[in-house]
């Protein structure tokens, strides 16, 4: 297993750990993917709308590790 | 004995600034039925009264404050009101809602609208108490901050009082001044304080005895009411606009590529974070309040310091739409120099989008030399320098300097300065673009570009929202294509796509757009991203207060009519279709960002533009044909 640290926007907010608002830590099987990181936290390839790692947009299929800076989004509006 | 009303009351008061006569008008319920309230209420008078092209500055501008049916109903988002005329910005209809508190106040004092006409001879106030209304002198206002009138008009009649009023960059006819009440809540767009400015007239006081609006079934109203407020508190999306207001979408519209940076160059921002609402929470206390009767509460409240800059809790924090003008879009990573800058600019009463947008213009001109220190009054424009933008919005305000130029938007001030400086004025029709690219969602771009107020992103609902299938399940009942399925759009269509399904889908959003501005429904407790109401809901909360059989067909036609009035109207004042475009930068490919390259052909939307028109009823010139205003129940503006 190797831990994960990913920041969370937008309705993704609401998966944080609890006392760690816009952020869920956890541990996830080696060579996880983005996609299995969506199922773990509790939302959906439907409802994030785009992954980061390091500052770089990346596939649903990139493959994670432990040292990665890891960003979800959800689609927002303005106003 | 008096008619017995529901949602409304049967009048409208005219005030004529020329003659300083007030008086009652009342137009009948069919006029109700036919045109509701909001955009189509201001749209009629507008069309009745001016027959062609007019300086907006001058006495034949006519200025509309309405509400519709809904306003003053107990319930989340009646609290917002339409401000119409012609726009000193654009030349175009001017359309603005705003929330808050006045809106429903005007509807306790008895009336459903206000038309001023005409210009005073020196600087007045308007007060009205239930029936009575009186216009005032306001000489001892003129200058005063925004926050400086309110104090003093409550303190005059009543702290209860509601206050509209223009600021003194209104008094000083700068073309994007905004209309602002109870300092916290705008008319922001298309200069509508100028236009207050122009006719002398600083801001309208109102205070009504009634608390209610008569509603024919109130037990049916309540019963839609609570489910409403409960559904509201488990909404995911909502849950979170509470939280973090509108500034949620900074950081997420960053990563996808679709947040304004250092104007329009780039759609992703290295600070992002730093201006986010989650930042804004964490380091300037941020707190929520609201409009009236709202559970929603997404309205921000800020104070403190980082580094140079400080904001007071006294204006209210700035929206998302401030956030990104104010911050990305001008390289600024301070939120708190980006709240002062809101701050400034709300104590001004000028528009935050055209102020930040029209800087921009400035520093990227600056940037490239089409700009020096000789037209700057020695200043150097860069980048990531709020304190430069600070001085400049008072030089706006006071049209000083450099400012006047500014004053004047930045199509007019690129025409001003020419050396080809128009290409970097990211603005439609002369009204700056709202914070968001285009060039990652098409519809907007669409949407900008046929919008009868010039860039608006309030025009449609953003693209990515409807590009997977609507979800039926039970957990995930809160975007999406689901409850669009009652006007029958069922199918997904891409983001960045201009095919006639994403047309279709276009000119069906424009219209439920359209009928939230005529209701004046707030968009942020009904639309897709928060919709914890349906469309078929909201027409049995209008059938619930008005006691009408109307229907969801019925509101679409409504939104139909008000675009196409505005449509007329503009045609008027002199707008065509070669007005309907977008600025030569949304046909290039972005520089840099998550969709760095990504750009609209200009052929495809040109081709959507006229597929738009057919699709409107319109001829191939934009025009609305004869068959199109007879079905909409418009003949009489048949030429």
């Amino acid at each position: 297993m190797m831990k994960i640290r990913a920041r969370l926007y937008g309705t993704a907010r609401r998966f944080s750990n609890k006392r760690t608002p816009g952020i869920w830590e956890g541990e996830l099987p080696e060579r996880a993917t983005v996609a299995e990181l969506i199922t773990i936290i509790g939302s959906s390839r439907r409802e994030i709308s785009a992954a980061a790692v390091d500052g770089i947009n990346v596939s649903f299929d990139t493959v994670l590790d432990e040292r990665m800076d890891i960003v979800l989004v959800t689609a927002v509006g303005g106003g | 004995m008096e008619k017995v009303r529901y949602g409304y009351h049967g009048k409208i008061l005219r005030v004529n600034l020329t003659t300083g006569v007030c008086r009652s008008e009342e137009p009948g319920d069919r006029f109700y039925r036919l045109y509701i309230g909001g955009q189509t209420l201001a749209l009629h008078y507008l069309l009745s009264e001016i027959s062609g092209k007019i300086d907006p500055l001058g006495p034949e501008n006519v200025l509309v404050f309405a509400t519709s049916p809904l306003c003053g109903a107990r319930f989340s988002g009646q609290g917002r009101h339409t401000v119409a005329a012609v726009s000193p910005l654009t030349g175009g209809l001017a359309d603005s809602q705003a929330g808050g508190w006045w809106g429903a106040e005007l509807k306790f004092a008895g009336w459903d609208a206000i038309v001023v006409t005409g210009m005073s001879e020196k600087a007045a106030y308007l007060s009205i108490e239930d029936g009575v209304a009186v216009l005032k002198p306001a000489e001892d206002l003129t200058g005063k901050s925004t926050g400086d009138v309110q104090d003093i008009l409550k303190k005059r009649h009543t702290s209860k009082a509601r206050v509209l009023q223009a600021g003194p960059a209104g008094e000083k006819m700068v073309r994007y001044a905004c209309i602002t009440n109870e300092l916290r809540h705008f008319n922001g767009r298309g200069g509508l304080g100028a236009v207050m400015g122009s006719k002398k007239l600083r801001a309208i006081v109102v205070r009504g005895s009634r608390r209610e609006i008569p509603v024919k079934d109130p037990d049916a109203l309540k019963v839609i009411s609570m489910w409403f407020d409960r559904c509201i508190k488990n909404h995911p999306a909502v849950s979170l606009h509470q939280e973090l207001g509108t500034p949620k979408g900074v950081v997420p519209l960053s990563v996808a590529g679709m947040l304004p940076t250092y104007n329009f160059q780039d759609g992703s921002f290295s600070d992002a974070e730093k201006i986010s609402g989650e930042t804004m929470n964490t380091l300037l206390g941020a707190g929520g309040h609201t409009c009236f009767a709202c559970a929603v509460r997404c309205k921000r409240n800020i104070k403190g310091k980082i580094g140079d800059f400080e904001v007071t809790d006294r204006y209210g924090g700035p929206e998302y739409e401030t956030v990104g003008l104010f911050g990305s879009n001008l390289g600024v990573s301070n939120i708190a120099a980006v709240g002062a800058c809101n701050e400034r600019c709300n104590a001004h009463g000028i528009d935050t989008i055209s102020t930040a947008g029209t800087l921009a213009w400035a520093v990227e001109c600056f940037e490239k030399g089409l700009l020096t220190t000789e037209d700057t009054d020695g200043r150097k424009l860069a980048w990531n320098d709020p304190a430069t933008y600070l001085e400049l919005i008072d030089d706006i305000a006071l049209k000083r300097g450099f400012g006047a130029v500014l004053a004047e938007g930045s199509l007019r001030a690129s025409r001003l300065i020419g050396k080809g400086s128009e290409k970097f004025a990211m603005q439609v029709k002369g009204q700056e673009f709202a914070s968001h690219e285009p060039r990652g969602k098409w519809g907007v771009g669409l949407g900008y570009a046929v919008s009868p107020t010039g860039a608006d992103h309030l025009q449609v609902a953003h693209d990515p929202w409807f590009e997977k299938p609507g979800d039926y399940s039970t957990d995930a009942n809160w975007v999406d294509l689901e409850d669009l399925s009652a006007v029958g759009l069922i199918d997904p269509v891409p983001a960045e796509s201009l095919s006639p399904e994403k047309v279709r889908l276009f000119v069906y959003l424009q219209q439920i757009w359209g009928f939230h501005d005529i209701l004046d429904w707030c968009i942020f407790t009904a639309v897709p991203e928060f919709r914890a109401i349906s469309l078929n809901q909201m027409v049995e909360v209008l059938n619930s207060v008005t006691g009408w059989r109307t229907s969801l067909f019925d509101l679409m036609k409504a939104g139909e009519r008000g675009l196409t009035m505005a449509r007329v109207l503009n045609l008027r004042l002199g707008l065509t279709a070669k007005d309907d475009k977008l600025p030569e930068r949304m046909h290039e490919g972005m520089r840099g960002g998550t969709l760095k390259g990504h750009k609209i052909e200009k052929d495809a939307l040109e081709k959507a533009i006229v597929l738009y028109y057919g699709m409107m009823g319109w001829d191939s010139d934009g025009v609305p044909t004869p068959a199109k205003l007879h079905e909409l129940n418009l003949g009489h503006l048949v030429q």
